[in-house]
């Protein structure tokens, strides 16, 4: 059953950036993605964790066939995704599917819920009315609405129905890989609880393969087998659902796992406040590309990229605090966790005196 | 005293009261449409005109009702008593000035004397101030900058930053982190809550992520369909959800702590706003529904000191304590006060 349905070897994206009108001058790339490696398991989940501009979406693209890689391929059953055309390519487009964030734009407004979902199917296959139509109708009590609701235009459903639309036009070509991209989080909360229960049934029932894009922690829990952390255009570490919400090993990780805040109070947590912003994909920073932002960063990680190493079997971490021979026999990171970060620089102080205007003062004053 | 807020036929507000104390942080969670935005806009009465309309009630900040006073002083009072952060910081600074005179115009907010001598220095050293306070780097710098030049999380801090720099006494925060990404959601967090311990600021923050309510708030109240189904301490309001709907909201929140095989999820989707039902607006959603909920619409019962729920669950023989909870003994800064619902309110309510 886990065999592998889709492969990404060496996957490279980088965008020229040019300059000049007529004659365009390529000034710079942008390492959007650089060198991906990664396997998705039939019937199961994979999800891509990171930031904005991490790279997770152009991967995304680049297995719909929506972006061309650099280099680095992209293999499905065994089948170079970028090398396929005519009837050929006509297929792969049924094979792979995808359900974007936001259902309000990914809808036709123009036409009506049965043609919206019947239409990889009239496109890509050679099939009867009478099959589209009874497809589309088990398609519909799939996702979980009334057939005569296929009758109807998107403007008549709400966020989560339309989101259940898109889902179902996803699966009517019976595809191996649906590419996930943020499926629910223009959602309402409690409505994010059922579109999710309904990709989780639907994986079961279909054994149809995710390609998960999300940055909500707790959702990809939910749902992914398999976790990817992104930062920057790499993964900086990737391993099992479980293994990773165990013990999550890079310092980007741990930074991402402290900011999802827990809906409890008075929980016992270590914050890791990262420093700065994302640094801009046009000039990644050398060596390993989290170093400017890693409050454990040491002298070495600002020029050698760090190596992909497994400190516990099927757990890749791309960080050279697992790398023995660097930190040599010292292990000063327990996996449990527990590693105490430096304290974070004293924010300056606000200068009250200054920044009152003196009438406010006064009426201030009274109020303490 | 009534605040109903009316956007044409649609209760979009609906007999609301709460307190907000001096230096604390009221949360207000909901999902989208519940009303959490216009209670922002009610307060700082920035309702959409004509549109929008204040059936009833008052807002008191320190005692003065807000909702009687007239245009040109509510204008002395946005940005100087009351400021308000927005979800998307793009649309809140304008694209063609620069940060400089953004923010100038903030600190200017609390000077009239602007023909003084010597006055732009001033103005500039406290701009660069105003940019240090929520740890812009390199401020000088940046007063140069235009809004495009920066980023999500720093566009944010500047808008924080002319929230917070003319002082005010209530800080409406509403979604501010929601277009961020969670490493930057985290900075900006703990940059509000600093901000809050040095300036004492009151602060009602909006948002519909139980995360941020339990990291931020001291208080939450809970808005369904336009109105306050629960409020209290958050700490009780998450040990102990009394009303139904908080109770399945936070059930239907994935964890993060542990692996679930299947969420609760609340069927259905809440009541239109122009078609309520006429009890408990979120009786046909609720698995505790009984023939009274459907009927009229329940009062709020004190379910612990500090802690109401509307929902006739909680409703036992001992006289239930009204809202609005007080805090211990100190006067509250901010106050939005209306009594329990009457039957007979709603649409039948006269518009002012």
């Amino acid at each position: 059953m886990n065999d592998v349905v889709l492969r990404l070897e060496h996957l490279t994206k980088h965008f020229a950036v040019t300059k000049g009108i007529v004659l365009q001058k390529v000034v710079g790339w942008v390492r959007a993605v650089d060198d991906l490696n990664l396997t998705l398991k039939r019937g199961e989940t994979l999800a891509l964790v990171g930031e904005s501009g991490c790279g997770k979406s152009t991967t995304a693209k680049m297995i719909l066939r929506l972006e061309t890689p650099t280099s680095g391929k992209v293999f499905l059953d065994g089948q170079d995704v970028h090398a396929l055309a005519g009837d050929e390519l006509r297929r792969y487009r049924t094979r792979v599917q995808a359900v974007f964030q936001d259902p309000y734009s990914s809808l036709s407004p123009r036409r009506r819920v049965r043609d919206i979902i019947a239409e990889t199917l009239i496109v890509n296959r050679k099939v009867t009315s009478a099959q589209v139509a009874e497809r589309v109708q088990e398609l519909l009590a799939a996702v979980g609405l009334r057939p005569e609701q296929g009758d109807l235009y998107p403007h008549e459903f709400s966020g989560g129905q339309r989101q259940r639309i898109a889902v179902a036009s996803a699966l009517v070509s019976d595809p191996e890989v649906v590419v996930l991209d943020e499926p629910v989080s223009a959602l309402d909360v409690s409505v994010q609880a059922q579109i999710m229960n309904l990709l989780k049934s639907l994986q079961e029932r279909y054994g149809v393969t995710y390609l998960l894009v999300a940055h909500n922690l707790a959702t990809v829990r939910y749902l992914a087998h398999d976790v990817a952390v992104m930062y920057l255009g790499e993964i900086v570490e990737n391993a099992p659902t479980e293994m990773l919400y165990g013990a999550p090993l890079h310092p980007y990780t741990r930074a991402l796992f402290s900011a999802a805040l827990p809906p409890k109070p008075d929980v016992e947590r270590q914050e890791i406040v990262l420093r700065g912003e994302v640094p801009s994909p046009l000039n990644p920073p050398s060596g390993c590309r989290f170093h400017v932002r890693c409050p454990w960063a040491m002298e070495v990680c600002s020029h050698v990229a760090p190596a992909r190493l497994q400190p516990t079997p099927g757990h890749v971490v791309a960080c050279h605090l697992y790398d023995s021979t660097i930190m040599g026999a010292k292990n000063v990171w327990p996996a449990d966790g527990s590693m105490l970060m430096p304290a974070p620089p004293a924010p300056p102080e606000l200068d009250l005196t200054e920044a009152i205007s003196h009438d406010d003062a006064v009426s201030r004053g009274s109020h303490r | 005293m009534h605040l109903y807020t009316r956007w044409g036929i649609t209760r979009a507000v609906d007999d609301i009261s709460f307190d907000l104390h001096e230096g604390e942080t009221l949360g207000i969670v909901g999902e989208s449409g519940c009303g959490k935005s216009m209670t922002a806009l009610t307060l700082m009465r920035l309702l959409p005109k004509p549109a929008a309309r204040i059936i009833g009630g008052q807002v008191l900040l320190d005692g003065d009702d807000l909702l009687a006073k007239s245009e040109p002083e509510m204008r002395k009072i946005r940005g100087r008593k009351m400021a308000m952060i927005l979800q998307d910081p793009q649309t809140s600074l304008n694209p063609v000035f620069s940060i400089e005179t953004q923010l100038a115009e903030a600190l200017e907010l609390r000077q009239e004397q602007a023909a003084e001598p010597g006055f732009g220095a001033k103005l500039r050293a406290r701009a660069v101030q105003a940019l240090r306070m929520v740890n812009v780097a390199d401020p000088e710098r940046r007063l140069a900058s235009y809004p495009h030049q920066l980023s999500g999380g720093m566009k944010q801090r500047v808008v924080g930053a002319m929230a917070i720099a003319p002082r005010p006494r209530v800080l409406i925060a509403d979604e501010p982190t929601t277009a961020l990404d969670v490493t930057i959601q985290l900075q900006y967090l703990n940059l509000l809550k600093r901000l809050q311990q040095q300036t004492g600021v009151s602060i009602i923050f909006i948002t519909h992520d139980f995360g941020v309510v339990a990291k931020m708030c001291d208080r939450a109240a809970v808005f369904y369909a336009g109105r306050i189904v629960e409020q209290g301490t958050v700490r009780k309001l998450f040990s102990q959800p009394a009303h139904p709907y908080t109770q399945a909201l936070m059930a239907s929140v994935p964890r993060l702590e542990e692996r679930v095989e299947k969420l609760y999820s609340i069927e259905g989707k809440p009541p239109a706003l122009f078609d309520l039902p006429d009890g408990c607006r979120f009786a046909p959603r609720c698995p505790h529904a009984f023939d009274r909920c459907t009927e009229t619409y329940p009062s709020d019962f004190e379910v612990e000191p500090n802690h109401a729920a509307a929902c006739w669950l909680h409703d036992r023989p001992s006289p239930p304590a009204p809202l609005p909870c007080e805090g211990e003994g100190s006067d509250p800064g901010l106050a939005v006060r209306l009594p329990l619902s009457a039957p007979e309110r709603g649409l039948g309510g006269e518009v002012r």
